[in-house]
This record gives C-alpha cells, sequence and structure tokens, in this order.
C-alpha cells in the first residue's frame, strides 16, 4: 500500500467523524435553529392555573317525553290543530297528567335542574316532514310557539308561531337554573291530504347561554 | 265472607293499586341528560394524538341511558371515543358525573418543504394562521319515544344536550433533519474504511510470507 491508500483511509476517517459530529449537532436542541438555548436566566416564572367548569342538565317533562300527539283529525284544510297536551285541564280526559292545580296548562315543558351552573339555551329541529308512507306533510306546517317560566291560558302564545326546520334554532333563550321553558305546538293540515298516520321526530337540544345552537339534528 | 278471606282480597287489591301505580309512573316518567366540562378547547402540534374529557350525569330521579357524539365537523381528527349508550344511575350530581374521554390525532396541515416525497426531509416554516377545528360534544338522552297513534299522528322526540369542543392544530417550525443522510454516509464510509483495514493486513501479510 502506497501514499495513495493512506490518503483515501485519512480521507474516510475525516468524513465518517464530521458526519458523526454533524449528526450529534443536528439532534441537540437549539443548535439548529428549533429551540434557542437561554442561558443566565435572570428572571423566574410561575406556571398559574385555573380550571372553570361548566355544568348543565335538562329534562323534557313525561308528556313531551312521550311524543308529540295531534291525535285523530277528520277533515283536512284545517289550521293550527292543537296538540294534545297544549291546553290542559284535570277534567280533560287526554290530559290524564294534569294535576287538580294545572287549568290551561300546557304539560310540555322541559326543566333545567339545579344541578346546572349556567343558565340554558334552547334549541329546537327536526329531521325531517311529517311521513306516513310515501306520503308527506311539510315540515313548515308544524309550528311551536314557547315561553320562559309562563304557562297559562295565553301563554305560550298561539299567535307567535315559528315553524319547526331541519337545522337546529335558538327557541328559548337564558332560561335560569331551575326554571323551566314551556311549548306548545300546533300542525296545519293542508287541504286533500291523504289519511295516514303521519310521524317524524323533534329534538331538542340545550347549551350554555350564548354559545349557539351547532350543528344538527 | 270470612276475616281471612277479606284480608286476602285487600291484599289483592292493594297489590293490584301498586302494580297500576308502578306501571304508571313508569309510563309517565321522564328521564334527564347532564353534560359538564371544564376544558372546551385543546392545542395540538401536528399528528400528535390528545384527549380531552367531558363528563355525564343525572341529577333526576329516574335512571337514564346517554350517548356521547361529536359533530361532523371533528370527524376528520377523531381517533376514539366511547359510542355506546351508557347507564346514568338516577341522582348522580355533577360531583359525581361519569367522565368520557374524546381522543383527537392532528394530521399534517400545514406546507411542508419536502425533498423526497411528504415525509422525507421537510422543513416547515409556519407563516400560516393556526387551524382550529370546531364542533360539539354531544350527550343524547336515548329514551326515544314511540308513535303508534293512528289519525295525524305526531312527532316522536329526542333530546340532548351539547358543548362547544374546539382542537387547535399547532404548527412547529422546524428546519429540514439530516440525520439520515448523515447516518446513511457514516455507514458507508464506516465499511469502506473496515475494508481498507482488511485489505492492508491482507497485503501486509502477503508481503511478509513472499519474503520467508
Amino acid at each position: 500500500m502506497g501514499k495513495g491508500g493512506n490518503w483515501y483511509t485519512i480521507l474516510l476517517v475525516v468524513i465518517l467523524v464530521a458526519s458523526i459530529i454533524l449528526l450529534i449537532l443536528e439532534n441537540i436542541p437549539g443548535i439548529t435553529g428549533d429551540v434557542s438555548l437561554t442561558g443566565y436566566l435572570t428572571e423566574g416564572s410561575t406556571y398559574s392555573n385555573v380550571s372553570i367548569s361548566y355544568f348543565l342538565a335538562i329534562q323534557m317533562s313525561p308528556n313531551l317525553t312521550a311524543g308529540i300527539d295531534f291525535g285523530t283529525v277528520y277533515s283536512t284544510n284545517f289550521l293550527d290543530q292543537n296538540a294534545s297536551k297544549n291546553w290542559c285541564n284535570p277534567f280533560n280526559s287526554s290530559c290524564a297528567n294534569a294535576s287538580s292545580t294545572d287549568f290551561n296548562v300546557t304539560l310540555y315543558y322541559v326543566n333545567v335542574s339545579t344541578d346546572s351552573n349556567t343558565n340554558v339555551d334552547f334549541c329546537v329541529g327536526s329531521t325531517g316532514p311529517l311521513t306516513a308512507g310515501t306520503d308527506t306533510i311539510e315540515l313548515g306546517n308544524e309550528t311551536y310557539s314557547t315561553n320562559v317560566t309562563l304557562t297559562n291560558l295565553t301563554q305560550p302564545s298561539e299567535g307567535s308561531q315559528t315553524a319547526l326546520t331541519t337545522s337546529y334554532v335558538t327557541a328559548a333563550t337564558n332560561i335560569s337554573i331551575g326554571d323551566a321553558d314551556y311549548w306548545r305546538f300546533f300542525l296545519d293540515i293542508p287541504g286533500g291530504q291523504p289519511a295516514g298516520s303521519y310521524n317524524n321526530l323533534v329534538w331538542f337540544r340545550g347549551v350554555q347561554t350564548g354559545n349557539g345552537c351547532g350543528s344538527g339534528p | 265472607m270470612r276475616r281471612g278471606e277479606k284480608t286476602e282480597k285487600s291484599v289483592k287489591v292493594f297489590l293490584a293499586g301498586l302494580l297500576v301505580v308502578a306501571l304508571f309512573s313508569s309510563f309517565v316518567s321522564a328521564a334527564g341528560v347532564g353534560l359538564k366540562w371544564d376544558k372546551e378547547s385543546i392545542v395540538v402540534p401536528e399528528h400528535q394524538k390528545a384527549c380531552i374529557t367531558y363528563y355525564v350525569y343525572n341529577p333526576w330521579t329516574t335512571d337514564s341511558y346517554a350517548q356521547m357524539r361529536l359533530s361532523d365537523e371533528m370527524q376528520p381528527i377523531v381517533l376514539s371515543y366511547d359510542t355506546e349508550s351508557k347507564l346514568i344511575p338516577a341522582e348522580t350530581s355533577s360531583r359525581e358525573a361519569i367522565p368520557i374521554e374524546f381522543c383527537f390525532k392532528t394530521p399534517y396541515l400545514y406546507e411542508r418543504d419536502c425533498w423526497i416525497g411528504d415525509s422525507l426531509f421537510c422543513k416547515e416554516e409556519c407563516n400560516e394562521d393556526m387551524m382550529i377545528y370546531s364542533g360539539e360534544v354531544e350527550a343524547v338522552e336515548i329514551s326515544e319515544s314511540q308513535f303508534n297513534s293512528g289519525g295525524t299522528g305526531g312527532s316522536a322526540t329526542q333530546m340532548s344536550v351539547s358543548a362547544p369542543v374546539k382542537v387547535g392544530v399547532q404548527c412547529i417550525a422546524h428546519g429540514r433533519n439530516l440525520s439520515l443522510i448523515y447516518i446513511a454516509v457514516i455507514l458507508l464510509a464506516g465499511i469502506l474504511l473496515t475494508l481498507n483495514i482488511i485489505n492492508r493486513r491482507k497485503a501486509k501479510k502477503g508481503g511478509k510470507s513472499k519474503k520467508h
């Protein structure tokens, strides 16, 4: 082996050592610019942490849990068919759950639990129109009115109806902890609507006041 | 009627009454659901996993079943959460709420300059604004009412409570990591050096044997 062989070995050793050094430098944080190294710290910092928790619970009334029943209608082209528990009295046979003090009240309501720490907004929406086989009653024909905290002969008001939609809309806002939100439901039956049992699904969503309904249902 | 028979009859009437009351109360009972959260947003570096916990409870007097759902906006990054309906016993207060963990894995979202493909020898400069996934976590009370009535029928009802969730994807600026290249060079140089040394030793041995 001559001089050329020596130079070759030296070159390989240099490449090997240089690569090892570069590999080490590459993986030391701060050298390659990922995180800058700090030295001689003269200021201290303390980590401060606060955890704010929110909680809310809601419950539908037994009659609302059972569903919104519009009963049997014997004619079409009929406006504002009442849901069966819209106006209840103790002597009304369809309102078997009405207490002796419930006169002209709606038995459709949603409670906000006292075990909540935030006021609640209620959102309402439906998955689609009322259907019976291939026949439908458009969702715009199903309407509701709502009143925060009050139910009597006139409240929730029949005059302030809002049609259900397939996306959530805020129906009632700022219901206080321990309070209830009262609802009445109405259905317009178009003229010539075929006979059948029409059904759909109505969703109620409770959210922290001001948070918005979000997507769905 | 004898006294024993009378007592037996009144017991039967009492039991029948109890059954009616029990049936009636189960028919009219209403379950509820509660949601508790102490964090509604997290910041996660790109291509990392992170979890956030929400809690369900039921302060009402009837047992309820709840199912957790996550809105569509969060689906691209969701890794796991318990989708089975959970029994929430009656009178489970917010203090005793049941934890449910939602885990997310963030994708690579920001522009990267790579030498090979999408993942080798990349550098990232992070000039874009932070990208945020936002949606809702929802606890659905699953006792959907059923409608079997005739006539016009009506609407079954379902209820849920929801809370916002936001996952911010953090971009971490970094230079190109050339470690792989250095390792390859080290290996190559090492092999060549070893071969060179072996050859030199062989040559030395050959030279000595010729002399003898």
